[in-house]
């Protein structure tokens, strides 16, 4: 629990009060920034292998092969950015837009491979499952555990950070 | 009170910097880090001089007599099969190699290369030698992706048999089954 010592001794703001919201905030973005900063990792460690999983969607076309190297590289690093500041609630609601934004997507390519009747695998998450656990080729499962993460981004764009994140305490602190 | 109006003005602004900044680091990491998505040009033919049988002759059905570019046809692959010239390649899922594939293919898929890692099967395989990938065939992109793991693994005389494993097994060509805790590679 803050006490009253680190905020509302300054006089400046109210200090909120950190409740179960709170808490409930801080563990979903802890688990959104997480599930982003590992998916990023192993992206970043091995892009090859990661431009190939982007081939495989077959939603970009063969001649446009230089937006498969910029979406290798560029789409690691807004997981990175996204999944650092969620972490520590900083432009919460700014990242949990950009991580609504790129699961959304995620969602749509999911959804085609499956529409399409692909049978590939994520590349989400390298050799390791991801949070639902799924094995083998894209399926249901992949799609509830994107959607699963869909809504979590969305509740944290709606709701925020909470009170327990950087962007509070600056708040509080005016910063 | 923390002003809900600006909260809600910022947010798009600011998820347009995370995007910019992420487009602009992405975009110079793309630059300093090569990536390969296609394969470098024909395999090399280091064995294209014909193989005569006899005085002034050559047999007609040595694949050494034809020029093969990097995607070969079905006869062309049963051809340096027959001829042992090349090994075998088999780049399909693990729970679709052990219930049948060419007997004495290896199967080697591009999650055996994550995180830049040396497959085991390569200490088996001669980059010198000739190398047949399949696939499912179809519009499978695996043998592809092995084959440039292969190409940037030192292998110089990599094919892609076309047809894939499906065409082979129609063609009425030997097929054998391994079980899951034999080795991967059986060549």
């Amino acid at each position: 629990m803050m006490t009253n010592g680190s905020c509302c001794a300054t006089g400046q703001r109210a200090c909120p009060a950190i409740g179960i919201g709170a808490v409930a905030l801080l563990a979903l973005r802890t688990f959104i920034g997480g599930v982003f900063l590992y998916a990023a990792a192993v992206k970043l460690q091995d892009p090859q292998q990661f431009a190939f999983a982007i081939r495989a969607y077959r939603i970009i076309p063969d001649d446009a092969l230089h937006l498969v190297t910029l979406g290798t590289f560029i789409v690691p690093w807004v997981e990175l950015i996204a999944g650092a500041l969620l972490v520590i609630g900083l432009w919460g609601r700014a990242s949990a837009l950009v991580a609504t934004g790129l699961m959304a997507f995620f969602v749509y390519a999911v959804w085609s491979v499956i529409a399409r009747d692909l049978s590939i695998t994520c590349g989400c998450f390298g050799k390791l499952k991801g949070p639902f656990g799924c094995e083998g080729p894209i399926g249901a499962c992949k799609l509830a555990e994107n959607l699963t993460l869909l809504a979590s981004a969305l509740a944290l764009t709606a709701f925020g950070p909470g009170s327990i994140s950087v962007d509070s305490l600056c708040r509080r602190k005016a910063c | 009170m923390a002003c809900v109006a600006c909260e809600w003005t910022r947010t798009p602004i600011r998820a347009l910097a995370i995007l910019g900044i992420a487009g602009l680091i992405g975009t110079a990491h793309s630059l300093r880090t090569p990536i390969q998505l296609e394969l470098k040009g024909a395999a090399p033919e280091p064995s294209l001089a014909p193989a005569p049988t006899g005085p002034g002759q050559s047999d007609p059905a040595s694949p050494r007599e034809e020029t093969l570019g990097v995607r070969i046809t079905l006869d062309q692959a049963r051809r340096l099969y027959d001829s042992g010239e090349a090994d075998f390649i088999d780049a399909r899922e693990p729970h679709e190699f052990q219930p049948g594939h060419i007997p004495g293919a290896y199967n080697l898929t591009q999650a055996d290369f994550l995180g830049g890692k040396t497959p085991e099967a390569l200490e088996f395989l001669d980059p010198a030698r000739r190398v047949v990938i399949y696939c499912g065939g179809g519009e499978c992109h695996a043998s592809e992706n092995v084959a440039i793991l292969l190409q940037q693994a030192g292998f110089t005389s990599i094919h892609i048999m076309e047809a894939g494993f499906p065409m082979w097994v129609e063609a009425g060509y030997e097929v054998e089954a391994s079980s899951a805790d034999e080795p991967e590679g059986n060549g």
